[in-house]
């Protein structure tokens, strides 16, 4: 498995939150051939399983969220241009001028149109435009547009990736899809007859709105053991120097009142016997991750998160170092074998 | 030999070419390969325009230059960190805000590297710093990289950037790409110096494709161009800043998208010259070619340079209405691109 094309291949898709089934052929085709089969359920999760030969296997639950943020049509001006809202927390500082797609009737180019400065009144020409009044330019007359493009059509960044130096990739939505990159690798790299729990990896839906999905599939599995991915903010110059992750420096394993305290250490130490580069983060309460969301729901279920180190999130040029999903992939197949694989109790 | 390339493919080769002010010459070779063989000279001149010149086969004939901008906007790298990192400081009229998460273009002749260029993160700004532009210097640009070692192989101080964009079609009739407002302006003087017919001609012409336009500065390589040719006229081509959007009304429209090619009375560093440029419009209304008003005083760039070159030269300027000028995504109405190719040929 080609972890660069795969992940150009996956995070392409629209997954806008809300629209997380709008491609969800072509996501199945992508995934499910790593899994036994994979199932939908009414709030927008997919769940692909993987099960063990052994009976009465323990349940592994791991999430990464498959929605992504992106803008909506809120309304059409007379001379056919989009109003527009955002969906999860959009950037407005990088919005004005940015190509967009949007998704009507069928897969439209747009621009988020400048608003000339003439038009802005004198006290706020050193403001950012708010989102909600900002403007998609399409290209179209009124009528044409209310066709093409209706209220409540999603609007996403236009995919366009580059490969930054020799290992770090960039384009949009790689937040959290490239997590789900990093498990399907690990899958592949499982040996199967060794496989000792059942692997339910769910891509779940709406995190990005705060009004996640993910419990659902959690009550409905009961899973006897969790473990959440999902980015962090990579070290930037002007970034937080406490809690930014090196990038290229391996999986982030998050210490927090929420992860379980045992599953950190064993995740540690399969790191340090394997030899696989990971750092260590610390977030006392809450995660502000799917694993908050996961670990008190139903009978409960003991989680750890790991995080992959991004930059410049929910931008369209969302990027993360190669060398990380890899490693990241790794460590995840490891901890699997080591927990689950037999070597274990 | 370079393919030839017409029309909106024309267009969006050269929208295409990575030249920001300082590296002109990437796509002046570009144009020289599409004119070349059907101009009597082509050179560079000492400040690095393109010179096509096709001559009469009258003596003592006076000289017509048709000039436009081949450069776009740019930025320059000023420093290289210790991390590998680009500060950068634009060049003339690029609005540095509108960088932000884009991918760009850098480095120095046909040599280039892609980068996006960020700031400080969104999580470590404070509320007030979330609703205002990033300023420049909390710009950077990450070519992902580890060293400053590493980045100088593939970048220097002093090379040149742009943004990263990929000319196509747009909407209904329209075209997008990067450096329309100038690219437009070179398309056209391509295609007319194709339809030169030397027999017919009683003047010899001139096309100038001049360096540092996009800059903003007072004198750019257009005066220079003019200085040496000399001409008795000029016509100048390129686009003009379209505020059609946002319900903008009067004057601060400047001018629409689809309403045809301006051909300008005054701007604001220029007044054309009268009789040449009434005529121009009403050669063109008898032909049945689209114009409108520039309703504002918005515009004027080489024109006044031209103008004022050596003993004085009569100026005319033919422009169409470009969209959301100087971004990665400026847009035309293929209509008034196909009206501004008729308008130029009426100028012969």
């Amino acid at each position: 498995m080609d972890v660069k094309k795969f992940t150009v291949d996956l995070c392409s898709l629209m997954s806008i939150d809300g629209f997380e089934f709008a491609e969800e052929d072509k996501m199945i085709k992508l995934v499910l051939p790593y899994f036994d089969s994979v199932k939908s359920d009414s709030v927008g999760n997919y769940v692909f399983v993987l099960k063990s030969k052994k009976k009465h296997a323990p349940k592994l639950f791991i999430d990464t969220h498959y929605d992504e943020v992106g803008l909506m049509v809120k309304g059409i001006t007379d001379d056919g241009m989009l109003r527009i809202c955002g969906i999860g927390g959009v950037d407005a500082r990088i919005l004005p001028s940015s190509e967009v797609v949007v998704y009507g009737k069928k897969k439209i180019k747009g621009i988020v149109a400048l608003k000339p400065t003439a038009l802005i009144p004198a006290e706020s020409r050193d403001r950012l435009v708010p989102v909600t009044e900002l403007l998609v330019d399409i290209g179209y007359p009124k009528e044409k547009t209310e066709k093409l493009a209706p209220i409540g059509t999603p609007i996403g960044y236009k995919p366009d990736y580059v490969t930054l130096g020799k290992k770090y990739l960039s384009g949009k939505s790689l937040d959290d899809k490239v997590c789900a990159v990093a498990v399907i690798k690990a899958i592949s790299l499982l040996d199967r007859e060794k496989l000792g729990c059942d692997i339910y990896f769910s891509m779940s839906a709406k995190e990005e709105t705060g009004g996640s999905a993910v419990p659902c599939a959690v009550f409905d599995i009961q899973p006897d053991f969790s473990i959440s991915l999902d980015v962090t903010f990579g070290m930037a110059p002007g970034g937080n120097k406490l809690s930014d992750m090196k990038m290229g420096g391996g999986a982030v394993v998050t210490r927090s009142l929420l992860t379980d305290r045992e599953t950190v250490a064993m995740i540690e130490n399969v790191a340090k016997e394997k030899e696989l580069p990971i750092q260590s983060d610390v977030c006392p309460m809450s995660t502000g991750t799917h694993n908050d969301d996961i670990v008190l729901v139903g009978r409960g279920v003991p989680g750890a998160l790991i995080s992959i180190p991004a930059w410049f999130m929910h931008t369209q040029s969302e990027t993360v170092c190669i060398d990380d999903i890899e490693n990241t992939a790794k460590l995840l197949c490891a901890v699997i074998e080591k927990k689950f694989g037999g070597e274990e109790k | 030999m370079m393919k030839e390339l017409y029309g909106f493919e024309l267009l969006g080769a050269l929208s295409d070419a990575f030249s920001p002010s300082g590296n002109e010459r990437v796509v002046l070779e570009l144009i020289k390969g599409q004119v070349e063989q059907y101009c009597d000279e082509v050179y560079f001149d000492v400040v690095g325009n393109l010179i096509c010149k096709i001559s009469t086969p009258k003596k003592y004939a006076k000289k017509t230059l048709f000039c436009a901008v081949a450069d776009e906007c740019g930025f320059m790298v000023k420093d290289i960190d210790d991390g590998g990192r680009l500060s950068i400081a634009a060049l003339g009229g690029l609005d540095t805000a509108l960088l932000s998460a884009r991918k760009v273009t850098v480095g120095y002749g046909e040599k280039t590297t892609v980068g996006v260029v960020s700031s400080k993160p969104i999580h470590s700004l404070s509320s007030d710093e979330r609703s205002k532009p990033t300023p420049i210097k909390q710009i950077y640009i990450e070519l992902g990289t580890d060293s400053k070692e590493e980045t100088e192989k593939l970048v220097k101080t002093g090379d040149l950037g742009t943004f990263r964009s990929k000319a196509e079609n747009f909407g209904d009739g329209m075209f997008k790409g990067k450096a329309l407002e100038y690219r437009v302006g070179c398309a056209v003087l391509c295609e007319l110096i194709r339809k030169v017919n030397k027999e017919n001609i009683d003047r010899d012409l001139y096309f100038a494709f001049t360096t540092l336009g996009a800059t903003g500065m007072r004198n750019t390589g257009a005066s220079v161009a003019a200085n040496v040719i000399k001409p008795d006229n000029s016509y100048v081509f390129g686009g003009l800043g379209a505020c059609d959007v946002y319900g903008a009304k009067g004057s601060d429209v400047v001018c629409k998208l689809g309403d045809g090619v301006i051909v300008s009375i005054s701007d604001g560093r220029t007044i054309y010259a009268p009789k040449q440029t009434s005529e121009l419009t009403e050669k063109l209304a008898s032909l049945g070619i689209q114009t409108q008003p520039n309703r504002s005083n918005a515009g004027g760039g080489i024109e006044a340079e031209i103008q004022k070159c050596c003993g004085g030269v009569r100026v005319t300027s033919v422009k169409i209405p470009v969209r959301y000028p100087r971004t990665a995504s400026c847009l035309i109405n293929k209509k008034d691109y196909e009206s501004m190719l008729a308008s130029a040929e009426a100028c012969l």
